[in-house]
């Protein structure tokens, strides 16, 4: 099936697992010891969360310091509560995020088939690709005549190389950087697509071509970055961050370290009769059970807020501290929300085996000719934390059937694509968008390059189609699940020429998170 | 040089105590404070993923330096840090023995380091 949009792919994971992945812990196997010292600042919009994860870290690293060997185990837990100290201004309510608002919300990324493959869900077809793999399970239609059920699998050959080749899909990200050659292949992604359906169509059937048969080849894409300069980590930014580096995190680091030694000795009491609780915690205890880190923790928190606000010096260089957290959030983030406006251009190739869209009804005097497509993917984001992708993409056939003068060029088409995030539901369900896309296609041939009968009816359907659709999607939060609800109206179809109203649903799944969290932690 | 029980490190009068932070992938984004108590033998910034500080503690037993490191992960398009980056932190003094760990995702996080002579 054809979807009207493919958009920019951008080689990374799953947009509904930023959430999770952020404020997960993701642990280095290590024989050294893995400090995570506290948070020095805020990972969410609300303060009451904020403390949350601020606290869950400390406990993590508590939780480490407990399992240390007996020579380095103490240490480690005071060096733990010395670091509480940097969470003292977010308890007392610091509320600026340190992620960007395009760090939390990405709708420039796509698991399921691309544009010119039968059976996606919509009319739009997301460019953005998982980092690694992709498995989508669809059911509509868009341009062609026939409703599909299309099984489609993406990935990035590169990193699926380099994660085998590492047995660990953490180390694998850096797999092959100083090779030039993996360096230019790296942006490439390939998908294939199968027919999942099994149609039974009645009156006569094609008497040389077999036309959607169940469970056959669809076809398949290749998809390549040509620019995409949204990764912060692009070589391109090193200055701008070096530059941050030098501003806004001098500076909290300086008041921070001012902020401790203004504590100085006035904490020593309070880690003493901390860490002599901690040690008789159970790292292993659930979180709700009295004699786990966390209920230790939370007991002593506030004598710790106690010790912060009680003497004004010492309040003051908090009062500092916490206004450097802001500062260095706040560039932060603008820094961020800069990179993720700038455009992408990317181009497709897809195949598309035809007989997997043509109804069971038809009939044709010789074998239906594959096609194959170039799209010119254009990202660019607009106002409201929307995304605008356009697509110029031309269709040929790649044989033209015998006794037949149709020329090779079959279509020809631009489409655009809107997507705005939305909060229809609650948060807890993950992110939401609605979209809304239009496509004109002008069919210079006839679609399957020979005159078609469908249920006996000669059909002529050179011409222009025009079509309009409406999306909206919901994520599962954490699981790299979609499902894509949408509504597409059409002044007619490629072989059909009536008016066509439908409706669709899918699921598409970024294997990524769950692979990640298979083996990349220990 | 040592770790100490109260998580501080303690040094001899004098000792030379190199600190040194690799990261494992760009942007190196961690910086450390100035010294208090004592001063950094030479202002440094990263050379590419990795910097290095020294200083020489001071002569008098029961004097302090004090710094604070802030580690940050730059994130991706879609947020994610890139998978197995980590910070190395290690410590070692001219008279022997050190300290190491790593600091991993999510950002931001801070570590003071205290030098106590002995």
């Amino acid at each position: 099936m054809n979807a009207l949009i493919m958009r920019s792919i951008l080689p990374v994971c799953l947009l509904a697992s930023v959430a999770g992945s952020v404020f997960g812990q993701t642990a280095r196997p290590s024989k050294k010891s893995t400090n995570t010292p506290s948070t020095a600042s805020s990972t969410s919009n609300s303060a009451g969360s904020t403390t949350h994860f601020l606290f869950e870290a400390i406990a993590s690293q508590i939780k480490n310091a407990l399992k240390e060997g007996e020579t380095t185990r103490q240490a480690r837990l005071y060096q733990a509560l010395s670091n509480m100290i940097s969470i003292a201004p977010v308890v007392e309510g610091t509320k600026q995020s340190l992620l960007s608002d395009a760090e939390q919300s990405r709708l420039d990324k796509q698991a399921s088939p691309s544009s010119q493959q039968n059976g996606t869900t919509s009319v739009v077809t997301k460019g953005s690709v998982p980092w690694l793999l992709a498995f989508a399970a669809e059911h509509g239609a868009v341009t062609q005549s026939t409703v599909g059920n299309t099984v489609s699998f993406k990935a990035n050959p590169i990193n699926v190389i380099a994660s085998l080749a590492t047995q660990d899909y953490l180390r694998s990200f850096d797999f092959g950087d100083s090779n030039p050659f993996v360096k230019i292949v790296k942006p490439l992604t390939l998908g294939v697509s199968f027919n999942a359906s099994s149609q039974t169509g009645s009156g006569s059937q094609s008497t040389t071509s077999t036309p959607n048969s169940g469970n056959s080849f669809a076809g398949f894409s290749a998809h390549y970055d040509i620019v995409n300069r949204r990764d912060p980590r692009n070589a391109v930014y090193g200055k701008t961050w070096d530059q941050f580096r030098k501003d806004a995190e001098e500076k909290l680091a300086g008041n921070l370290n001012k902020a401790y030694q203004a504590v100085g000795n006035n904490l020593d009491s309070w880690k003493k009769s901390t860490v002599e609780a901690l040690e008789k915690a159970d790292p292993n205890a659930d979180a709700s059970a009295s004699n786990s880190v966390e209920s230790i923790l939370q007991n002593q928190i506030p004598a710790l807020t106690k010790l912060v606000s009680e003497n004004k010096a010492v309040a003051d260089y908090f009062k500092s501290y916490a206004q450097a957290v802001e500062d260095y959030s706040k560039a932060r983030n603008t820094i961020l929300t800069d990179i993720s406006k700038q455009w992408i251009l990317s181009v497709q190739y897809d195949f598309t085996n035809q007989n997997s869209q043509v109804p069971a009804n038809t009939s044709t005097s010789s074998s239906i000719p594959k096609l194959s497509a170039i799209t010119l993917v254009f990202d660019h984001p607009l106002p409201l934390k929307s995304e605008l992708t356009l697509n110029g993409v031309v269709t040929m056939f790649n044989a033209i059937p015998t006794g037949t003068n149709t020329g090779s060029v079959r279509d020809y088409r631009l489409s655009a694509e809107w997507d705005v995030p939305v909060g229809l539901l609650p948060s807890n369900f993950g992110q939401q968008s609605v979209t809304l896309s239009g496509l004109f296609l002008s069919l210079l041939q006839q679609p399957l390059g020979q005159p078609v009968q469908v249920n006996g009816v000669n059909i002529n359907a050179k011409g222009n189609i025009g079509l309009f659709q409406a999306k909206y999607t919901v994520s599962v939060k954490g699981t790299g699940i979609q499902i894509p609800f949408s509504f597409t109206y059409s002044n007619r179809t490629e072989l059909v020429k009536e008016s066509d109203v439908r409706g669709s649903i899918g699921v598409t799944f970024n294997l990524d998170s769950i692979i990640s969290k298979a083996t990349g932690s220990n | 040089m040592k770790l100490r029980n109260d998580g501080t490190y303690g040094v001899a009068p004098g000792e030379k105590v190199n600190l040194k932070i690799v990261k494992q992938s760009l942007p190196f984004a961690a910086t450390v404070s100035a010294l208090i108590g004592d001063t950094w033998d030479q202002p440094t910034s990263p050379n590419g993923l990795t910097e290095t500080n020294s200083f020489t503690a001071p002569p008098t037993a029961g004097n302090t330096a004090q710094c604070t490191v802030i580690f940050d992960f730059i994130p991706d398009q879609n947020g994610q840090y890139a998978p197995g980056d980590h910070y190395d932190v290690s410590l070692t003094g001219s008279g022997g023995g050190g300290d190491q760990f790593s600091i991993t995702p999510p950002p931001i996080q801070s570590t003071a380091l205290v030098f106590v002579v002995e």
